[in-house]
């Protein structure tokens, strides 16, 4: 047998110098863990990032507190090892920069399969900071962004100035009361849901800030007795860019179990008066309309109109 | 009296071997699977090796058997995962070998177990077949032109792993029918 003990502590070395080779060539647990912490820190700061130039976008300055900028992601602000929040820090009018305990040390040379794209943020192991600017493309842009004045109320219900409908949903919160420009000059209110059917140029019927799904707003219309619908028309603001909204509608009809198409998909740019005849008139007992923002970087959705014409 | 007595004895000894446990023969199953793993993982490994240490710059990876057929899987997680498989496998492997080994001197009669035979001319003719397919595949990219160190080496340690396993068993299998002649 000793020849066998002498052969498999030969053989035990080696398997064992094999291993440690291994864990130098892909790195030990623990420095891998590291590395996968750090992923989730760097993967935060680039969400945070995100949502503080969307932030840039709508007020025009740095916010002052992260969760100024922050609505529904706030568990992104907590470090996966120890459970407290990112450090931020505005530096300057358009510099911040976010600080974490990082695991690992980044600056070091490239690794080989890696290139100057792939490469994490520069960083050491410890506590350590990195430095973001606003990007010129936000910084430059002319786009007047208004800003809604009050808290956002949850999901309304609520009973409108057209007489034919007895009550609108909405999605999401709504924001409510005066509208802002970058200036602070007041140009207008949000009004749920009267501000839809008014033919005041300063009323906008739904002020969404961050909706609840990505940039997406839905409003469910009950009608008092069951309407024919002959064509619908939207207005929305405050996205230069072309084609920054798309909007759909649908009908219930009396006895219906599931929804009638009516406008599929109806691309509108801002402040143009998106009117669309509906496939099939009705009668309906519900209307749904929703729109989407296709530009998540602005973080408020505004509806300004949204008009019914009934068939008789 | 005292006859009887020695009689009963040398019988004794004489039967007790042939009563061979089903665990002897779950053994050499166990020993199979771990055999299997071992060596597949400690193989993958070192060619692993020879690809990072002596890379073929004219044919790229495809040279490699392993990197053909498991390219979808990262070769960074096919190591992490060969490496688990051999700390896993390795204990157990040395735990049955110098079990069935130290038995095997003890009782030689337990040699003679169907399951044994079946393992060691499987493990004979997997390695066989293992070791002659690596060479054709060497051959068959020596045609094409890819005569490079890396396959010599990566050859090399398809014949020092194969080699070693065939060798082991195929002494063994010669050994008995030489203890049998």
């Amino acid at each position: 047998m000793r020849k066998y003990y002498l052969f498999f502590l030969i053989l035990t070395v080696l398997v064992g110098l094999v291993v440690v080779e291994v864990f130098m060539m892909v790195g030990n647990p623990i420095q891998i863990r590291g590395e996968q912490l750090d992923g989730i820190r760097i993967k935060a700061f680039l969400q945070i990032r995100s949502d503080v130039e969307a932030y840039y976008l709508n007020y025009k300055r740095l916010p002052k507190y992260l969760y100024y900028a922050f609505s529904d992601n706030l568990n992104l602000m907590n470090d996966p090892e120890t459970g407290k929040n990112y450090t931020y820090l505005a530096v300057s009018p358009s510099r911040y920069e976010l600080c974490a305990t990082f695991s690992t040390n980044t600056n070091v040379p490239l690794k080989s399969g890696q290139n100057i794209y792939t490469r994490p943020p520069v960083h050491t192991a410890g506590s350590d900071c990195i430095f973001y600017t606003i990007p010129d493309y936000i910084l430059q842009s002319t786009n007047t962004y208004v800003v809604p004045t009050v808290e956002p109320t949850p999901p309304l219900v609520i009973s409108t100035s057209d007489d034919r409908i007895q009550s609108i949903t909405s999605s999401s919160g709504l924001q409510k009361g005066d509208i802002k420009d970058k200036n602070g000059v007041i140009i207008g209110k949000a009004n749920f849901p009267d501000g839809f059917f008014s033919n005041d140029q300063k009323e906008w019927g739904a002020v969404s800030l961050k909706p609840s799904y990505g940039n997406f707003l839905r409003m469910e219309i009950v009608f008092k007795t069951p309407q024919k619908i002959k064509s619908i028309t939207n207005v929305f603001t405050n996205c230069s860019i072309s084609n920054c909204f798309h909007w759909d509608a649908s009908g219930m009809g009396v006895d219906a179990i599931s929804g009638t198409p009516l406008v599929n998909s109806e691309y509108v740019g801002e402040n143009i008066s998106s009117t669309k005849q509906t496939s099939s008139i009705g009668p309906f007992k519900k209307l749904y309309v929703e729109v989407n923002q296709d530009y998540h970087v602005f973080a408020v959705l505004y509806w300004k109109k949204l008009q019914i014409e009934y068939a008789q | 009296m005292e006859n009887i007595n020695k009689d009963n004895a040398s019988q004794k000894i004489l039967v007790e071997p042939h009563r061979a446990k089903v665990w002897d023969s779950i053994e050499y199953i166990l020993l199979a699977i771990t055999l299997a793993i071992f060596s597949l993982s400690l193989s993958y490994i070192l060619h692993h090796f020879v690809d990072v240490f002596s890379p073929n710059l004219i044919f790229g990876k495809e040279n490699s058997i392993f990197d053909v057929y498991l390219s979808y899987i990262s070769s960074d997680e096919l190591l992490r995962i060969a490496t688990a498989s051999l700390i896993v496998s390795y204990p157990f492997f040395v735990l049955i070998f110098l079990n069935i080994t130290k038995k095997n001197i003890q009782n030689p009669l337990l040699q003679d177990l169907l399951l044994r035979k079946i393992f060691l001319y499987g493990v004979l003719s997997v390695s066989f077949l293992g070791t002659i397919g690596y060479l054709i595949f060497t051959i068959y990219q020596t045609i094409l032109g890819n005569f490079t160190n890396n396959l010599v080496l990566h050859t090399l340690v398809t014949l020092f792993i194969g080699g070693i396993i065939f060798s082991y068993y195929f002494l063994q299998t010669r050994r008995e029918k030489h203890n049998y002649a």
